[in-house]
This record gives C-alpha cells, structure tokens and sequence, in this order.
C-alpha cells in the first residue's frame, strides 16, 4: 500500500504567501488596467484565486503581506493583511471586502496602505520574517509569491550579502520563490540585482529578461492553482519477444479535469453549543453478532489479517444449503493476476550485446506486474473514434526521476517520451496500449494520444503540455444495447449504402444554422460551474450573514449558460435564423400525413399513440376522481411527463398523480 | 429482466468419436462428452441466482422413463430429469450425477423425441412472455425414427411460432471416424435446424474456446436519464425550475429525444466478506460506530487527552465543511436555499468543429442522444440535423439538466456537453444518433505544470526545457513507430461516423456468443475484456470441479492452485493471448517481430534498473503467483519457486 499511498494527493497542503512592495508607482493608474492599480489588479486576482480555491484547493493557506508600508507592528514596514493561515470564510471576506470598497468607494487601497520610508535594510528583516511565518505552519509545499516593481532592492554590499545569505535560506527550506517583476512605466525592469541574490538558487533559471505586464497579473495569480495531481506512476514497456521488456519509459499519469462535485457533507453534533465533526470507526461482526477482531502486525497487509482472523471473500451460490465459494488471498490473486509476460516464450536475445557489463544491475523484465502499460501498436489518428468514453483521460508525460518509486524503472525516460511524443506528432501517430494503471485495477485498453495534435488538445489560443493523453478504450462488455424500440422499428432505419439518407434541403438549411452560431474553441475557464458556485455563495452569505438580495437568487445570475441561450434565443427573434427555422418548420409539417400511414402498418404503435392523455383530460379525471377510467399506461406515461413517482400497482400510481396535483394546486392558491 | 427458460435435451447415448477422446474419456470419470455448455450455463445461472432464469433438463436414450406420455412406448427411455426449475448447487450436484453415460437400449428415446417432448413441456405457459431456448446436446450416432414425421413438422411451426431459439451442439459432427448412421444423422440435424427460425448449430469443440474466449455478452436494459425536448433558440426563462405543470415548450427549432447509457465500466462479480470457522461460514458486516473527541486536557493532569465521546446516529446533523474553519450545519431551509432551482432541458449553445474540442475534455462516460418515439417530423428533423453535423465536421454543444432540481435531496446538476453526430448501424441499416459526453466547468479543471518535450513556440515566463535533437534517435523512433502499426493489413476503409458493434445491437442475453470475427482492425480490438473472461471462467472452473467433492474440503486444499487451477496455457497476459478471440491469431507477436531491429537499436539508449533493492517485498509475495507455460514445455510458477511442469502436471 505503501507505494499507492505516494501518489494518493487527496490532501494538497499548499501554503503560499504573497509579498508585495508598496511604493508610489503600484498605486498609479493605468489605462490598460482600465484606470486601476497595480495593487488593486493584484489584491482582486488574489480574491478570485480564492474563489476557486476554496472550491477545488480548500486545505491550501494563504497570507498576504504588504512591505514597504507602513505598519504599527513593527519598524522594517511589514504590513500584514492577513496570516499564513487555511482558507476561511472571514479570510475571503476581508479580502473581497477591500476590492469591493475600493470599486465602491468606501475606502481606497492607497488611502488603506501607505508607502513607508524606505530603508534598504527593511527587505532581509521582512524576508526573514517571512520565513518565520513559514516555518510555524505545517504545509508540505511552501511558495513565496513576491511582488515588486522596484528594481533597486539593495544598494550597499552588507544588505546584498545578507539578502544572498536569506534566499540561500529559503532554498535550503525547500520554500520555492516565484519572484513576479511588474513592468514600470517609464523604463524597462532591470533583473540584474536580481540575478545576483538568487544566483546560488534556481529560482530564476527559467526566467527570460521579461517582466510581468500589468495586464497579466490576472493570469499569473491565477496560474498558482495549477498543482500536479499524480494519479498514477507506472512503467510503459515498448518492446516484447527476445528484447523481453528492456526498452520502456517509466511514467507518471496525471489529472487534467476531472468532475468537481459538492462531496464536503460531513456529519455534524453540536457539543457545548459549537458545532463538531463526528468521527467514525467500524468493527467487523459476523451474522451472529459476535465482533472479530483482527491482529495487528505491521508485516501484515489488511487482507493477510482478516484472512489470519478466518475472514475470506467469497461468492454465495444460489442453494439450499448456502454454499459459500470462498476463495483465500492467493487463490484470488490467482484469479486476478493481470501480470503481463513479455517474453513468454522464453526467448533470448542471441545477438552479441557489446554493453551488457552492469548484469548484476538489470532486472529481470520478463514479467510485469501491475501497474504497468504495455505497447501493442500504433494507429493514425483519423482511426481514433471518441464515441465510448467511459472516463476522462489523464495526462501521460515521463517521469522525471525514472520510476524512482517502482521496483525497476527506465533509465532515461523523459528522453525517450520526447523521441516517442516527437514522433507520434510527426507521424500523426496514437499508440494502442494494454494494462493496469494501478495495482488493483482492472486492465483496460487504452490510446495513448498526443497532446497539440488535433482532436486531442490542439487549441488556438492555448497550447497544452506536451505528452500524451491516455483514454480509456471500451470492451465490449462496457458498450450499452440500444432500446428495444429503436432496433425493432424497420420503418426508421436508412440502408447503410445510402449516404444521403436526407432530404437535402433540410440538411442544407441545418448547416446554416450550424453556421451561425459557430465555437472557435471551448474554454472551460469561461464557464464556473453554476450550481456549486452557487451553493458556496449561498453558504458564504449564511457563514458571514450578508444579506440575499432576491435578485442574487436569479438564475440569471448564477448560471454562466444561461446568457449564451439568452443570446441564441434573441437572435432568432428577428432576420435570416428566424426565416430559417420558420422554412424548416414548414418543411418538417409536410411529414405529419406520413404518420397515418405508419400507423396503419404498424397497429400497435397506433394505440399507443391514440392512447396518450391531454393534460385537460388528466385534469377534468383528477376533478372529478375519475382517474381510475385512464389505462396504467396511460397513466404513466402522464407520471414519467410530469416526473412523479410510479407505483407497482395502479392504486399507488393513482394515488402519486393526486397527490402531485393537489400540492400543485396548493401552491398555486 | 426478461424471464428466461432454458430446456436441455441431452443425449446420454453420446460417446467421442476418434482416437484422442477416447483415451482421455476412459482416463477420466464417466462423462458424457460435450456438456461443456450445459455445466457454464447452469453454474452461471447458480451465481447469478434469478428467480425467473428456469431450467429444464430431458435425457434420451436413458434406462429411466419419466415423461408425461410415457403411457405411450414411443417415449419410453426419455427422462424428464427437471422441468422448470430455479437450479441451485444442490441440484447440479444431483444431475450431475444423473447425466451418466447410459446403459440403456440405443434404441429407446431418440433426440428428436426428446425435442418433441420439449417442447411441448413449454406449451403450457406459452403465452407467458418469455425467452424460451431448447440446447441440444448430442452426437448424432444412435438410429432415430423420428425425422420427417408429421408430429415433427407441426413441432417445427410451434417453434418458430413462438420464437423459440434452438441450439444444438453437436459431438464430433464431421469427424472421419463417423459411422454411416452418424452421417444420416447429421445431415438430418442440419436440415432441421434449417427450418427453425432461430436455429444454430456449434460444434463441440469449439464449445471451450467459445466459452473461453468469447464468453457470451449480457444485455442490461436501457434506463433512460432523460426524456424531453432538445431545443434552439428557446426562451431562457424556461431554464428556470417552476412550481407550475409543465407542457412543451416553444423554441424555434426543436426535437424531442431520449438520453440513455452508451458506456459504463462493467466490473467483477461482486465478492461478500464470510467469517469462516469451524465449517461454519457466516457473512461478515461491519458496524459503523459515530463518535467525537473532546480535549480533556485542561481537565487532566497528564497532559494532553484527548477523549472519544460516542454519540448517537439519531443525533447527527447533516453539515458542510465550507472550509477548515467553516462547518456548517445544513439545517432544511438552507440545504433548499443552497440549490440552484433548475428545470430539467436540453439546450443548444452552439457549434464546434471536431478537431477544435479536445478529448482531453471529456469527463464522463457517454451516453446516446436518439430521437424520440412519435411524429414521423421529429424523426426526419433529428436525421437531417444529424447529417448536418457530419457534413460540416460539427460536435453540437448543449446545456443539459438531466433532472429538475429535487429540493428533498438536495440534487442539482447543470452539464455542459459535447454531442457527437454518428450513425448506429442495426443489421444493415442504421439510425442516427448523437454521443453526448460532458466538458468540463472551470473547476474541474486540473491542470499542471509539465516539462516540455519540444520546443516551445512561444513563453511567457519559462525557458525551453526540452533534448537536444538527436536525428539518429529521431529516425529510428520513427521507424519504430511504423513498424508496429497496427493497421498494416489493409482493410476496408469505414465510414469514420458508423458505429457498428455486437452489442450494440443485442435485446437479449446471449445464449450462445455470436461469433463472426471481421479482420479489421476496429473490430480486432473491440473484444470481450480479457480480465473479465479469465476471471468468470477460472470461478466456473472451480465450481465445476467442486461438483463431485466437498466444497470446503475442496477449497481448503492447501495445493489448491497447483493441484485444480493449472492449465498447459499460461495464466498470464501476453501478446498472443491478450486480445485472443475465438481463431487463435499471432498478429501483434508477428508485428513485434517486425519492430525488432529499430526496438534492438533503441534500447541502446534506454537500460532498465532496480531502483531499489529489496523495497516492496512484501506486496510482491502476492503478486507472484505467475504460471507459465513456455514452448519449452516449461511451466514456472512463483518467481521464487520454479515449479516443474512434470510435477504441476502429473
């Protein structure tokens, strides 16, 4: 379990701190922030970093310090806004309430948070007090968020030495640094002095001589929630036969999107007036009520232990005498070994091998166990068929530290994802790959598809990592039938030769619309996910009692859709879309006299046709207590149009109807 | 799930044919050949345990006579061993027992009889609605009397009539050895099974790889999710979840159609836990126990206490963790307040080319957009809207609220999705539908940061990070790309909108797997899951093999693995056996081979390595129940324990 632990990241803890200089220059008004500030475009990016956060990151803690200002706690000018602290209701407050009393007027950032003197000798205490803060709290990754526009942090040796000594600090604390130089107004960022305090570090490796313009301070805070989210790491053998397993990648599997879901219910006892998470633990019982218990022995994993306590799984057969096929860990794992043989022949590689000297280093590949992913070969993209999805596909890229956590691993292996991915992208190539991603899973077919080729993650305006997207492929098992009705109705199939099965009017003037209202690209980030943003806005205004204006209650208002249909629906109140779908409508109209034939061929279709109620007619049933006179098919099908519950028998289902209608009655009155 | 009645003619007269079988049919226990089918059938049946799956087994040629005309002689040696009946463990044990080979006159009770007699066991209940098959399981090498009589020709017409599928495995049919009555026989068989609609013939022995490799496939219904109009254009007001009756709306241009499954992950049978002592086996549950801590400290000398105070489930409050400061407790008034009041619809939001939507953002299993039952207008508009998409490349993207919002359990849920166009091919037709698929919101995503593998064409703030180009290495990854292409059979090119599948198609469980086996690479590697397979038929296996024994005694075998579980084939996946259908087929191993000198030249470059020695011993124990079966004719079993095939096998 040891090794699945390592990547299970259920809980990111995250701590992050930002560090903003205050001087004259970030409070000056910028026409391309459209007349805001530096400090304001910050402040409210950070507002909505934590919008999202408390959402998708909620264990991460954030603290906000200004320096340079001026402050009462203490003389080197560290204003703190708020603690390194997890995310809270009061945290998010405060900072929103700043944004939004600067938009209103209520209280300007520059009259909040005044430039204090500077003294270059403020920046080591500040640093260091940072790291102080730091060091108190018990995240597993530290960052240091640090805004300036002041390219001059030093002037004499003694506080350059100092600085250097400080950031040396901070590395050695594994407290990352992402330095964030705006741009100034007048000249260019000089990175310089920079440079020279980091340069014991690799803070600033990847940094290009270019700083950060106002405009993209959004989306750099924005950035920061982009954690790796490890779901897998595994190796992704290449080769087969003679060669056995030795040419492979040991890679890591990571989430892209995945379904964000209202999961944070907890069971709640109010103790002392306060509320307490109730906790939860289990013991196992047999039928007769008698607890048993297990032994503890660390050597042991959970199943040895129940095993060792008599406890088996099993299959109970359908029997008089309860037959009970039972089956212990070994003769499951028999019945569950998805190892994959590489050589199943036994075959070796005759060939002189010039460089076979570290033998005694090299494992014996023959067999993989679980996880592993095996190459079977590769397809042309145009053969990819995305119709049965069955889970989204997470991102494949070579593992940095070689399989540093398996038992064997590759060497070389982000080179080799590099030549692989290289030439999948060349080729227009995707690679058809069996196995287990995990120890216990079930073995799968996948694509291992590249990203940036289209279809996969090509997007113009963005370009993905680079390296694969691995998707799960269906077994037969896994594909669903079609209802019955479908397949059984002859009169609405077209023959599999007959291309232009439409008629080609209609078509035509589908693809018009089509047309209208064309996608460039879909961009997930424009489109907050209404119904948990709005259960958090609701709780948030109940945590820290704001009121509820009706209109924030609008869906109107809550559900970023809702103007795209608002949008389609008044284009088509006027010009060429209404013409347009007023064409399709007479078009489809001529149809109608085709029913009665079809009903004629098919009787019993007819009756069920004929059969189905008004709504008048259910109404003047449900008046006059006549409901009973309606058939229970037709019955039902009014219940299944009105989302009522059915009823095994039809005195229920009677029953369901009349109650629905007489709730709706009273809502009405 | 349809009600089910399997009736199985069985012919204890049967024998093999030919010198193999024979041998190994007098080493082993008295068997009747070909029975294969009938013990996977009924053991399935046993696991699965329907109260409405029946059964009914007749053996002809038996020295026992039971059957309801067995006043007549004609009937006589027929023996309705059960007649529609739920069979459990107990049961098979006994037929087991009772489908010995027979010492009776060959004369008695032929097949067909036994098939008249079947068939008339279903009359009684015939208008019952039911899936009704008779599996004949015979060698054909008795005399029968009764081909072409008039009794058999109006059986024929009741068969078909009343849709009954007739199955029938024959025993070496075909061999060279076969006697002249044997051939008269089974070319009589086929002309019957001819005039029965749904009339099929397997060979005994294919019977085991079938069941093996291409187990049949289940239908599970089709519950639909969604039923109401896909609209465009349509008032957004209607969004919106209200009080009053809802009836259809109006929207510009507008269908009406159905949401059900398309995929979903089929899974293990599930295993329960059983507490096994002294013979006695018990189900196991597990009790969960709600408490909360409360710091005793202040209240203790001894430093920290921390206390766990159980509490009552009736007590508990249903919360949310807002934040790991915020608990809330979601008393009624703010649990209804918290959910957005959407109303159930499918709302069109525009277009997309395919190629401009990646599947990297595709976050759930798909499911089938059809059109809905009812006015021929609906069906031609869905059809033409369809083509359009496919014409123009297009995924429609839609606003879907599957349900209304349900105040009482407090479920919301607004999708976006992508609905791909394709056309469902049903025999030699097809339908048009739409694959709908969710995209994600803005929280869903999780992006990360990655090295680059190639150059990156422009940076905000990072430097490349990516190898140098090595041209060498460039050339021979790409030749070794192209060699293992798995399309390098030409076949025909397909229609990239159909899709065309088995089970698409199915309305009922397989009986029998329907075995026609395209060469195309589409259908190659659509096939029964290998896992799933290797798992159902090893638990057959050992129930079958547990027939003759004490179960437990059976189980508890501590060689139980070597000594009933071991085979000559290998228990592990390999190229030739992991996407294995019924022909035994060496394509990726021969694609291998071809790959090998560009895949020699490339693992210059790469070297495997033990990371660390000695780590992950223990998790390994377990895994290492390997067997496998080498062209040495070598078995291994357990890595550390070589066993020798002699003393597996012997």
């Amino acid at each position: 379990m040891e090794e699945e632990e390592d990547f299970k990241q259920y809980d990111i803890r995250d701590g992050i701190i930002f560090l903003i200089e205050i001087n004259e220059s970030i409070f000056q008004s910028l026409k391309e922030l459209n007349g805001k500030n530096q400090l304001f475009e910050i402040i409210s990016s950070i507002d909505d970093l934590l919008q999202d956060m408390i959402i998708i990151l909620p264990n991460t803690g954030v603290g906000i310090y200004l320096y340079n200002c001026e402050s009462e706690d203490n003389s080197y000018n560290l204003k703190k806004i708020s603690g390194l602290h997890d995310l809270s209701s009061t945290k998010m407050k405060y900072i929103h309430d700043l944004v939004t009393d600067d938009i209103e007027n209520r209280a300007k950032l520059p009259d909040l948070f005044k430039v204090g003197n500077n003294n270059e000798n403020n920046l080591p205490k500040v640093l260091t007090k940072i790291i102080d803060q730091f060091d108190k709290s018990h995240y597993k990754t530290r960052k240091l968020v640090w805004f300036t526009n002041n390219d001059q942090p030093f002037e004499s040796k003694n506080v350059r030495d100092s600085l250097h000594r400080i950031i040396e600090d901070y590395e050695d604390r594994g407290i990352q640094i992402n330095p964030i130089f705006l741009n100034k107004q007048s000249n260019d960022f000089d990175i310089s002095k920079y440079r020279d305090i980091f340069s014991s570090t690799g803070y600033l490796n990847n940094y290009k001589n270019s700083t950060i313009v106002s405009e993209k301070i959004k989306n750099a805070i924005i950035r920061l929630k982009e954690i790796k989210r490890i779901q897998f790491a595994c190796n992704l053998i290449l080769s087969d036969g003679k060669l056995s397993g030795n040419l492979g990648i040991s890679i890591k599997g990571y989430t892209l999107y995945n379904q964000e879901k209202l999961t944070k219910t907890r069971n709640l006892y109010y103790h002392d007036n306060k509320l307490k998470l109730v906790e939860t633990e289990s013991t196992i019982k047999n039928e007769a009520g008698e607890e048993i218990t297990l032994a503890t022995d660390d050597k042991k994993s959970a199943v040895e232990l129940k095993y060792d306590a008599g406890i088996k799984s099993g299959i109970e057969l359908n029997d008089e005498e309860k037959t009970i096929l039972h089956l212990g860990p070994q003769q499951w794992e028999f019945l569950k070994n998805y190892a994959f043989d590489n050589n199943p022949d036994n075959l070796e590689d005759s060939e002189d091998d010039e460089d076979n000297d570290d033998e005694t280093d090299s494992p014996n590949t023959d067999i993989s166990p679980p996880p592993y992913l095996k190459l079977l070969g590769f397809r042309h993209i145009d053969k990819f068929t995305p119709f049965y999805n069955l889970s989204p596909p997470a991102f494949i890229t070579g593992d940095y530290f070689n399989g540093k956590n398996s038992t064997y691993g590759y060497t070389e292996s982000l080179k080799t994802m590099s030549l692989l991915y290289k030439s999948c992208i060349k080729l227009k190539r995707y690679a058809v790959v069996f196995g287990c991603t995990k120890r216990n899973s079930l073995p799968s077919l996948y694509a291992l598809y590249p990203t940036n080729l289209p279809r996969s993650t090509k997007s113009q305006n963005f370009e993905f990592p680079h390296g694969f997207l691995l998707v799960k492929l269906p077994w037969l098992e896994d594909i669903r039938s079609l209802p019955e009705s479908v397949i059984n109705d002859d009169m609405r199939k077209f023959p599999v030769d007959n291309k232009n099965a439409n008629p080609r009017e209609l078509v035509d003037l589908y693809k018009k619309l089509v047309d209208s209202h064309r996608w460039e690209h879909f961009n997930p980030n424009a489109f907050p996910n209404p119904v948990i943003n709005y259960h958090y806005k609701i709780l948030k205004h109940n945590l820290l009692q704001i009121p509820f204006e009706e209109d924030d209650k609008l869906l109107k208002n809550n559900d970023s859709t809702y103007p795209v249909v608002e949008k389609i629906f008044e284009t088509f109140k006027k010009g060429e879309l209404q013409e347009i779908s007023e064409y399709i409508t007479q078009y489809l109209n001529k149809f109608d006299n085709l029913d009665t034939v079809r009903e004629y061929n098919n009787p019993a279709k007819r009756q069920k046709v004929d059969d189905s109620l008004t709504l008048e007619q259910v109404l003047t049933g449900w008046k006059s207590g006549e409901l009973n006179s309606f058939t229970v098919s037709q019955l039902k099908s009014f219940a299944r149009s009105q989302k009522i519950t059915m009823g095994n028998k039809k005195d229920v289902l009677i029953e369901n109807i009349n109650a629905f209608l007489n709730a709706k009655e009273k809502n009405l009155s | 799930m349809s009600k089910e009645i399997t009736c199985f003619v069985i012919d204890l007269a049967s024998r093999p044919w030919g010198d193999t079988q024979k041998s190994e049919q007098d080493a082993g226990s008295e068997e009747i050949p070909g029975l294969d089918y009938f013990y996977d059938s009924m053991i399935k049946k046993i696991m699965k345990a329907r109260k409405t799956d029946y059964v009914s087994i007749i053996a002809c040629h038996s020295s026992i006579t039971n059957n309801s005309f067995s006043d007549n002689k004609e009937f006589e040696g027929i023996n309705v061993i059960c007649n529609k009946v739920v069979p459990t463990y107990g049961t098979l044990k006994q037929y087991k027992d009772m489908l010995k080979p027979t010492e009776a006159q060959p004369e008695q009770g032929d097949c067909v009889k036994a098939m008249l007699v079947a068939i008339a066991m279903m009359q009684p209940d015939i208008k019952l609605k039911f899936i009704r098959n008779i599996v004949l399981i015979t060698d054909g090498g008795e005399e029968i009397t009764s081909f072409d009589t008039p009794l058999l020709e109006a059986s024929i017409q009741s068969v078909n009539n009343n849709n009954i599928n007739v199955f029938m495995i024959g025993i070496d049919f075909g061999h060279s050895e076969s006697s002249d009555r044997k051939k008269h026989n089974e070319e009589k068989w086929m002309q019957l099974l001819e005039s029965y609609e749904n009339g099929k013939f397997i060979d005994s022995s294919k019977i085991s790889n079938i069941l093996k490799y291409v187990p049949p496939l289940k239908r599970v219904k089709p519950i639909r999710s969604y039923q109401g109009q896909m609209k465009f254009g349509g008032d957004p007001k209607s969004l919106e979840y209200s009080d009053s009756l809802k009836g259809e709306e109006f929207a510009p241009v507008s269908f009406n159609v159905d949401v059900f499954p398309a995929a979903r992950p089929e899974k293990l049978t599930n295993a329960h836990q059983y507490h096994v002592k002294d013979d006695v086996i018990q189900k196991t549950k597990s009790e969960v126990h709600h408490y909360i801590t409360v710091d005793k400290s202040k209240e203790s000398e001894e430093g920290v206490e921390i206390e766990k105070v159980p509490i009552d489930k009736q007590e508990i409050v249903s919360g949310f963790k807002f934040s790991n400061y915020d608990l809330l407790a979601m008393l009624e008034d703010l649990k209804k307040d918290s959910i957005l009041p959407v109303s159930s619809s499918m709302d069109i939001l525009g277009f997309i080319h395919k190629d401009d939507l990646p599947i990297a953002f595709f976050t759930s299993e798909s499911n089938y957009i059809l059109p809905s039952d009812g006015p021929t207008k609906n069906f031609v508009g869905f059809s033409a809207f369809c083509q359009s998409l496919i014409e123009t490349d297009s995924i429609v993207l839609l606003r879907y609220v599957a349900k209304d919002v349900d105040f009482s359990k407090g479920t919301a849920e607004v999708q976006i999705c992508g609905g791909i166009p394709c056309k469902l091919k049903i025999n030699q037709q097809y339908v048009f539908g739409l694959s709908m698929v969710r995209l994600p919101f803005r929280e869903d995503e999780k992006m990360g940061r990655f090295p680059f593998l190639l150059p990156k064409k422009e940076f905000e703030t990072d430097e490349p990070k990516y190898y140098d180009e090595d041209e060498i290495n460039e050339e021979l990854m790409e030749k070794f790309v192209l060699s293992k292409d798995l399309d390098s059979v030409k076949s025909e090119s397909r229609d990239p909108y159909l899709i065309d599948n088995k089970k698409l198609t199915l309305t009922a469980n397989e009986g029998i797997s329907n075995v026609v086996e395209s060469q195309d690479t589409d259908s190659k590697l659509l096939i029964n899951s290998p896992a799933l397979r290797k798992y159902d038929s090893n638990l057959t296996k050992i129930i079958k093999k547990s027939l003759s024994k004490d179960m437990n005694e059976f189980l508890s075998d501590p060689e139980f693995i070597s000594n009933h579980m071991v085979e000559q084939s290998s228990n592990l996946f390999n190229l030739s056996n992991v996407l294995r259908r019924l022909e035994a087929d060496d394509w990726l191993v021969e694609l291998n081979e071809r790959a090998y000198l560009p895949t020699k030249r490339l693992t210059k470059i790469v070297k495997p390595y033990k990371h660390r020695k000695g780590r992950s011993e223990k998790k390994e124990k377990f895994n290492g129940i390997y067997v496998r079966s080498t062209g040495k004719g070598q078995i291994e079993m357990d890595e550390e324990d070589p066993l020798d095939i002699n003393d597996l096998l012997s």
